[in-house]
C-alpha cells in the first residue's frame, strides 16, 4: 500500500510558515539561525501557551497549521526529534545541579520529557490514537516516517501526523563547539556553502507532514524513509544504490537530489560527493545554508520537495546544480557521520 | 502475518545482575529499595539502586577498565549481551536494534556540562543517540536502529515496534529493550512533582505514597517464527497497543480511560478476551493517581478474578527500562508457571477489588498482560503468550 503526503507545514529560519517558497531568503551574518517565529498568541490558546517552552510553541503551532491544511484529520501522532526538549532539560539540569536541591518547580521537568510535544499535540487536537516519539539524532525523522508508513500499511491509521523538530540549544552549541563542529566566525548564510572553512552553523526548525493512505489532488507519494548506522564499514554509494533497487528505481529516475551539505570543509565532500556523482544528470539542491544544521534538518528539504512536487519552482538560492528535466522523483540524502538517512518522494 | 517469538532475554536491576538472580529475588520476595550509595543527590529518598560501582559494572559488561563509561550504557550492554547469549545469536548482520532511555546519558551530562573542557572523552554522551550506537558497535549489530523516547512507556513501545516490524516482514530479528540509571535529574524531577515516595514505594497499597526510582537494563530478542526455527522459544508476543489519553501532561484520568483502551486494543490484536489472561503485570508505580486509575481500568475489564501484581516493589520504577524489564518478568512468569508477588504490599488499597497477588505462587500461566504508562498520556499494553 502506498503512503501520501497530503499536507505540510514548516517553521524555520526562513519565511516558510506562509506555505510557499520565499522570493528572497533571509540573510543573516551569524553563527546560528533561529526560527522566524509567528505570533504564537494568534495560534495557540493562551491557557496552553503560558507554560510552554520554546520547542513546544514551535511544534504545537506548526502542528496546528499542518492539521488545518489537511483534508483528513490525523488519528495518530509521531514526532521525531534529534535532541529533544533540550531547552527545559538544560533549565532543570541547572536547577538541580547549581542551586540547592529543594522543591524545584516541576514545569521544566515536565517539559523536558521528549514526548511532551507529542502528548501536547494529542491533547490540543484531541488525537487519541497511536502516539510515538523517536529521539535519535539525524535518524529521528526517518524513523518517524517509516513508522507512519507501517501504521498505514497495517490499517491502524488512515492519516498520521509526523513531525520533525529541534530547537536551538545554547548548551549543545557550547559542547559541540569543542570538536570543530561549528564555525568559529560569523558567516553570511548565503555564502556558507562557498566558504571553505571547517564547521557548520547551527539552526532549528519544526516540519510537520500529514501522511495518508489516500492521495489528495497533489498526489505526492512517500516512497521510502530509510536509515543506516554509519560505522564507516560500508560505502554510502552502495547503500543508496541497493535502496533504489529495493524500491524498483534506478539512478536515472531521480530528477532532484537534496544533499545535507552544511558548509563544513572537513566533512561535506566525503559525505556527499560520492552520492552527487551517482546522479550526474539530476538537479542538486541544498538547504542547510537556509535552515542551519540541526539533527532533523532533512525535514526542511522534505518540505521543499513537497512544494516542488506541488508545482512550485525550486528557488535559485537552493540550487547547487541545475538539471535539465522536470521533477517527478526526489531523493533526499543526509549524513551526520553516525547515520545516513534517505527519503524518497515522487509525483504519483 | 509472521508470528513473533521471544528467543532471548537479559536484564540487570536492583534485584539481580542477570535473569537467574532476579528470578531468585522474585521467588523469595526480596526487594532492594534502600538509601542510595552511588547516586549523588541531596534528595535522600529510598531508591532501588543496583549495588555496584561503575567499575564493577564495567567489568560485568566485559569491558576493559580504566575508561569511564555511562552507567546507563553499561546497564544496557550487560542486559543486551545476556539476551543475545540466551538467543544463541552469533550472526548479527541482519539484527535490528530498538533502544530507549529517558534522557540519554543524563547521569554523565549533568555532572560535566559546567566544565566540558575537562571531560573531552565523555562529550559524546551529549548526543541523544550515543548509547544505542555504542551498544550496536560493541555487539556488531548492523541492521536498522530505532530509539524511542516516550517516558515510562518507552521500552514497551520498543517491543511493540519490534513486533510490528517482524509481523510485517520488515525485520527478521530485533534486539529490543531499554536502559536507565539513577540520576540527580530524575530524582529531583519526581521530587518536584511530589510523587517520590518518602518511605519506599508500595504499589497498590492503601498507604502508598509515591514512586521509588530504580535503575535497570533489560533487553529481549524477538524473532520471526521462521528465523527462530529449531531454537528454544520463551514465548510469543501476541498483542500490543498504544494510545494517547489526551487528558493531562503527567496524570492519568481517574477512570483510566486510556489504559482501558490500550488493554482492549491489545486483546483485539491478540484475538483474546479478558478471561483468557492468566496474569497481569501492572504498571503500578505506587502513586495515588496511577494506581487508582489503573486498578479502575483493570477492574472494569477483568473484574476481581485475574491475578494482578506490580513488580515495581522489587525493582523500583526504572522509567524507560521498565517496559522491557517487566516484559522479561512476564516471559519468566510463563516459563516458570508462576505469578509474582506484589512486593512490599501491606494493606491492599480499599478502592479496588482486584485480585492482587500477595506472594509469589505457582499458577497456570498462558497469557500475560503487561501495562506501561508514560507521561504525556502515553498508554501501552503488551500481551505475551505461552507457545
Amino acid at each position: 500500500m502506498a503512503s501520501y503526503i497530503i499536507s505540510s507545514a514548516l517553521l524555520s529560519p526562513q519565511k516558510t510558515f506562509e506555505g510557499t517558497f520565499p522570493e528572497e531568503p533571509i540573510i543573516t551574518e551569524s553563527l546560528y539561525l533561529l526560527c522566524a517565529e509567528p505570533d504564537y498568541k494568534q495560534i495557540i490558546p493562551p491557557v496552553r501557551l503560558r507554560r510552554m517552552s520554546h520547542i513546544l510553541k514551535m511544534g504545537l503551532a506548526t502542528s496546528y497549521l499542518c492539521i488545518n491544511e489537511s483534508e483528513v484529520k490525523p488519528d495518530s501522532v509521531i514526532v521525531g526529534t534529534g535532541q529533544g526538549c533540550t531547552g527545559d532539560l538544560e533549565n532543570f539540569m541547572r536547577a538541580c545541579s547549581e542551586g540547592p536541591e529543594e522543591l524545584l518547580s516541576p514545569i521544566p521537568f515536565i517539559n523536558s520529557g521528549h514526548n511532551t510535544l507529542a502528548g501536547q499535540i494529542a491533547m490540543a487536537s484531541q488525537i487519541k490514537g497511536y502516539n510515538m516519539t523517536y529521539l535519535q539524532e539525524a535518524a529521528s525523522l526517518e524513523s518517524a516516517l517509516s513508522d507512519a508508513m507501517l501504521l498505514l500499511e497495517e490499517g491502524t491509521s488512515e492519516c498520521t501526523l509526523v513531525g520533525a523538530i529541534d530547537e536551538f540549544s545554547a548548551l549543545s552549541f557550547k559542547i559541540f563547539d569543542r570538536d570543530q563542529y561549528w564555525r568559529k566566525e560569523a558567516v553570511n548564510n548565503l555564502d556558507l556553502l562557498k566558504a571553505e572553512k571547517p564547521g557548520a552553523i547551527m539552526g532549528e526548525g519544526a516540519g510537520f507532514f500529514c501522511i495518508s493512505n489516500r492521495p489528495d489532488r497533489q498526489n505526492i507519494e512517500l516512497v521510502a524513509s530509510e536509515s543506516k548506522m554509519n560505522f564507516g564499514t560500508e560505502a554510502s554509494v552502495k547503500w543508496v544504490t541497493d535502496l533504489l533497487n529495493q524500491y524498483n528505481l534506478t539512478t536515472n529516475d531521480i530528477d532532484l537530489l537534496f544533499v545535507g551539505r552544511k558548509g563544513d570543509q572537513l566533512t561535506d565532500d566525503t559525505s556527499y560527493a560520492g552520492i552527487e556523482q551517482l546522479f550526474p544528470t539530476a538537479t542538486i539542491a541544498a538547504y542547510k545554508h537556509l535552515s542551519g544544521e540541526y539533527p532533523t534538518a532533512q525535514s526542511f528539504a522534505l518540505w521543499m520537495a513537497v512544494k516542488v512536487l506541488s508545482g512550485q519552482q525550486l528557488p535559485a538560492y537552493a540550487t547547487l546544480k541545475a538539471g535539465t528535466r522536470g521533477t517527478k522523483t526526489i531523493l533526499l540524502y543526509n549524513n551526520d557521520l553516525s547515520t545516513e538517512n534517505v527519503i524518497i518522494v515522487r509525483k504519483g | 502475518m509472521n508470528r513473533v517469538f521471544v528467543t532471548g532475554i537479559g536484564a540487570i536491576s536492583a534485584i539481580g545482575n542477570n535473569i537467574a538472580e532476579q528470578l531468585q529475588s522474585l521467588r523469595k520476595g526480596t526487594n532492594n529499595i534502600v538509601s542510595a550509595k552511588f547516586l549523588k543527590s541531596a534528595i535522600k529518598l529510598p531508591v532501588a539502586e543496583i549495588p555496584h560501582s561503575n567499575e564493577e559494572l564495567t567489568s560485568l559488561a566485559g569491558l576493559p577498565g580504566g575508561v569511564t563509561y555511562s552507567r546507563t550504557f553499561l546497564l544496557g550492554l550487560i542486559a543486551a549481551k545476556e539476551a543475545l547469549e540466551t538467543a544463541h545469536l552469533s550472526d548479527r548482520s541482519d539484527l535490528q536494534l530498538i533502544s530507549s532511555s529517558t534522557n540519554a546519558a543524563i547521569e554523565i551530562t549533568e555532572n560535566i556540562y559546567q566544565h566540558p573542557e575537562e571531560h573531552q572523552s565523555l562529550l559524546k554522551y551529549f548526543h541523544a543517540n550515543q548509547i544505542p550506537l555504542d551498544i550496536a558497535k560493541e555487539l556488531g549489530i548492523n541492521g536498522r536502529q530505532y530509539t524511542i523516547s516516550t517516558a515510562c512507556s518507552s521500552s514497551a513501545n520498543g517491543i511493540m515496534l519490534a513486533t510490528r516490524l517482524i509481523r510485517s516482514g520488515k525485520a527478521k530479528r530485533v534486539l529490543v529493550g531499554g536502559n536507565d540509571s539513577l540520576a540527580r535529574f530524575s530524582i529531583n524531577g519526581f521530587n518536584a512533582l511530589e510523587i517520590a515516595s518518602p518511605t519506599g514505594s508500595r504499589p497498590f497499597d492503601e498507604n502508598r505514597d509515591g514512586v521509588s526510582l530504580g535503575e535497570a537494563g533489560a533487553y529481549l530478542v524477538l524473532e520471526s517464527e521462521e528465523a527462530a526455527k529449531g531454537k528454544p522459544v520463551y514465548g510469543e508476543v501476541r498483542g500490543y497497543a498504544n494510545v494517547n489519553e489526551a487528558y493531562h501532561a503527567t496524570a492519568t484520568s481517574p477512570e483510566g480511560k486510556g489504559a482501558q483502551q490500550a488493554i482492549s486494543d491489545a486483546l483485539a490484536i491478540a484475538h483474546l478476551s479478558a478471561g483468557d489472561i492468566s496474569y497481569i503485570n501492572a504498571h503500578g508505580t505506587g502513586t495515588k493517581v496511577n494506581d487508582l486509575s489503573e486498578s479502575n481500568a483493570i477492574g472494569n475489564l477483568f473484574g476481581d478474578q485475574t491475578p494482578v501484581s506490580s513488580t515495581k516493589g522489587y525493582t523500583g520504577h526504572t522509567l524507560a527500562a521498565c517496559g522491557a524489564l517487566e516484559a522479561v518478568f512476564s516471559i519468566l512468569a510463563i516459563r516458570e508457571q508462576q505469578v509474582w508477588g506484589n512486593c512490599r504490599l501491606l494493606q491492599p488499597m480499599s478502592e479496588t477489588s482486584m485480585n492482587i497477588v500477595k506472594e509469589t505462587r505457582s499458577a497456570t500461566v498462558n497469557h500475560v498482560l503487561s501495562n506501561s504508562f508514560g507521561f504525556g498520556g502515553n498508554d501501552t499494553s503488551l500481551i505475551f503468550s505461552k507457545i
